[in-house]
Formats: structure tokens, C-alpha cells, sequence
């Protein structure tokens, strides 16, 4: 597909964050352009004008990208695949969380000098902070990259987020935790300053 | 002659359905049909074609499928029960407003020769 195709075709298409539902747009449109620009080459147009007014027939993407957005809002499958996005990143947010209690368990409570880790405040506030990092990142990543197109980005990402924050406290009482509230009130207020600020 | 974009828009879909429902079609098959079967009369935004298929295949009035054509592989939108349904009722109640709108007329014409 010739550069200024590809390049029309995204900007027409930037408005649609699902990858799905952009790639069979895509195909779509590609093979309606390739059909337009056979009819002008068939008129005697050269190459690069038939491609040029086929493009034109298709219509202009600053037009055509808010129908497109409006069309995958349409979607049903739209919720479905934004939930899976969403439980992907909790998925993520559990694997990072086993990492960071490995890397705890061998690098910090094996060590004869952060014995007493769990028992020192200072050393219990560095401890969580690791397993915060190690759950909130990579779904941080992931939601980031995901939703990078969509519009409701934010929401969704401070919604992950927080949904990660809720499951693990929630494991962590069942599990017959203690969680001192000062942590409890700073990890919630973190997922929720790192979704709006970073999104 | 070109059809008011306003007043076509309405019946966009009523051609669809009925350029459907005598076979299979592509994107562009259709709108190619679209504006020879009416003189150049109603020619869709082509930009705009494809949400508007995709907008009635939600509905389910269609389904679409991938086959070669031609020598090229398509996308080919195919008429539901539903949407052959939908289609008859459409055609209905077209014909009963184009008749209501045609009487007015007639009335209109009568009254302005009295």
C-alpha cells in the first residue's frame, strides 16, 4: 500500500482505539480505495492521481474519523473487550505482586540484616512500597498501551487501578493481614494520583 | 439530477436492504449499484458506507462474510430473516408516505387550478 494510502487511512482511523475493529475498517476502506483509484486508472488517470482521487471520493478523515469513533462506540463487543483489557491488568497486577513478594522473600526477608523487616516500620513502609510498585506497574504499563487511543483513557486506567488497590486489599484481609491504615489511605491515594496523573 | 442530501438520507437504509436482498454485495459493489439503479440520484458518502453496514449488522438485518471475488478477497454483507422483515416493512411504509405526500400534492395542484 502506497505511504500517503497507509497515512490517510490512519488519519482517518485515529479516533478508533480497538485494534480489532480498526484493522477491519482498514481492510475495508483499503479495498474500497483500490477499487475507486482501478476506476480512474481505467479513465486514463495516472497512478498517483487516481490514488489522490480516490481518497477524495472516500471523503475527508477529519470528517469521517468522529463517524468511524461513533461506529466502535457502536460496537457490542466494544464492552467485552474493554472488560478483558481491564482483567488482563489485574492478571498482570497479581504476577507483578508474586515477583515483587519473591524478590522480598529472597533479597530482603532471608537477609540476616533486614530480619526484623517486617517488624520495623521503616522497613514495613519500603516492603509494601515494593509490592505497590510491583502490582501497579506493569498494569500501568499494560492499561497505558491499550487504551492509548481511546478517549476515556483516564477512567479506565484510574479504574484498573484502583480495582488492582481493592483485590489486594481485599486478599490481604482475607487472608488475615494486618493493614495499618496510614497504608491502606496512601496506596489508595497513590492508584488514584498515578491513574490521573499519568493518563 | 441529485436527490436533497437530507431527503435521501432517510431512506438510505430502505436501499440498502433492498439492494441486499437480491444478492449478496461488497462496499463498493454497492454503492456502484446505488447510483446506477438511480441515475446518479443517490450517491451515499462512500467514507460513510461502511459504519452505516456495520450500524445494521448490529441490528442484525446483516451479516458479513469474507470470500474472493473477482480475484480479491471481499467483504460481502448478506440480508437476514430480520432483515428481509425489516426490508417489507420499510418498503410499507415508504410507499405509504410517498402516497400521503403524493395526495397532498395532487390536492395542492387541484386546489391552485380551481
Amino acid at each position: 500500500m502506497p505511504d500517503g494510502l497507509r497515512a490517510y487511512l490512519e488519519r482517518c482511523l485515529a479516533l478508533v482505539p480497538e485494534s480489532a475493529y480498526r484493522l477491519r475498517l482498514r481492510q475495508e476502506l483499503g479495498e474500497h480505495l483500490a477499487d475507486l483509484a482501478e476506476g480512474y486508472l481505467a479513465r486514463g488517470y495516472d497512478e498517483g492521481e487516481a490514488i489522490l482521487r480516490a481518497m477524495e471520493k472516500l471523503g475527508r478523515p477529519e470528517q469521517l474519523r468522529e463517524q468511524y469513533r461513533e461506529a466502535w462506540l457502536r460496537q457490542p463487543e466494544r464492552w467485552r473487550r474493554d472488560l478483558e483489557r481491564l482483567l488482563m491488568g489485574c492478571f498482570l497486577a497479581l504476577l507483578g505482586h508474586l515477583l515483587a513478594l519473591l524478590f522480598l522473600e529472597h533479597f530482603v526477608s532471608g537477609s540476616r540484616r533486614f530480619l526484623k523487616v517486617y517488624g520495623d516500620p521503616r522497613w514495613r513502609f519500603l516492603a509494601e512500597g515494593v509490592l505497590f510498585a510491583g502490582e501497579t506497574l506493569p498494569c500501568l504499563i499494560w492499561l497505558l498501551l491499550r487504551f492509548r487511543r481511546d478517549r476515556t483513557r483516564r477512567a479506565w486506567v484510574t479504574a484498573g487501578l484502583v480495582l488492582v488497590w481493592a483485590l489486594d486489599k481485599a486478599m490481604l484481609l482475607l487472608t488475615g493481614g494486618d493493614l495499618p491504615l496510614p497504608y491502606f489511605f496512601a496506596t489508595l491515594g497513590a492508584s488514584l494520583v498515578i491513574g490521573l496523573v499519568f493518563s | 439530477m441529485r436527490v436533497d442530501k437530507e431527503l435521501s438520507k432517510g431512506s438510505h437504509e430502505l436501499i440498502l436492504l433492498k439492494l441486499l436482498s437480491r444478492g449478496d454485495k461488497y462496499g463498493y459493489q454497492i454503492i456502484q449499484e446505488m447510483a446506477l439503479l438511480s441515475d446518479h440520484a443517490f450517491e451515499m458518502s462512500q467514507g460513510s458506507l461502511y459504519p452505516f453496514l456495520h450500524k445494521l449488522e448490529t441490528k442484525g438485518l446483516l451479516t458479513a462474510y469474507r470470500e474472493e471475488v473477482g480475484g480479491r478477497s471481499r467483504v460481502l454483507y448478506h440480508l437476514t430473516e430480520k432483515g428481509r422483515k425489516a426490508l417489507a416493512e420499510k418498503e410499507k411504509k415508504w410507499r405509504d408516505f410517498v402516497g400521503a405526500v403524493e395526495s397532498v400534492l395532487r390536492g395542492q395542484a387541484e386546489c391552485r387550478t380551481d
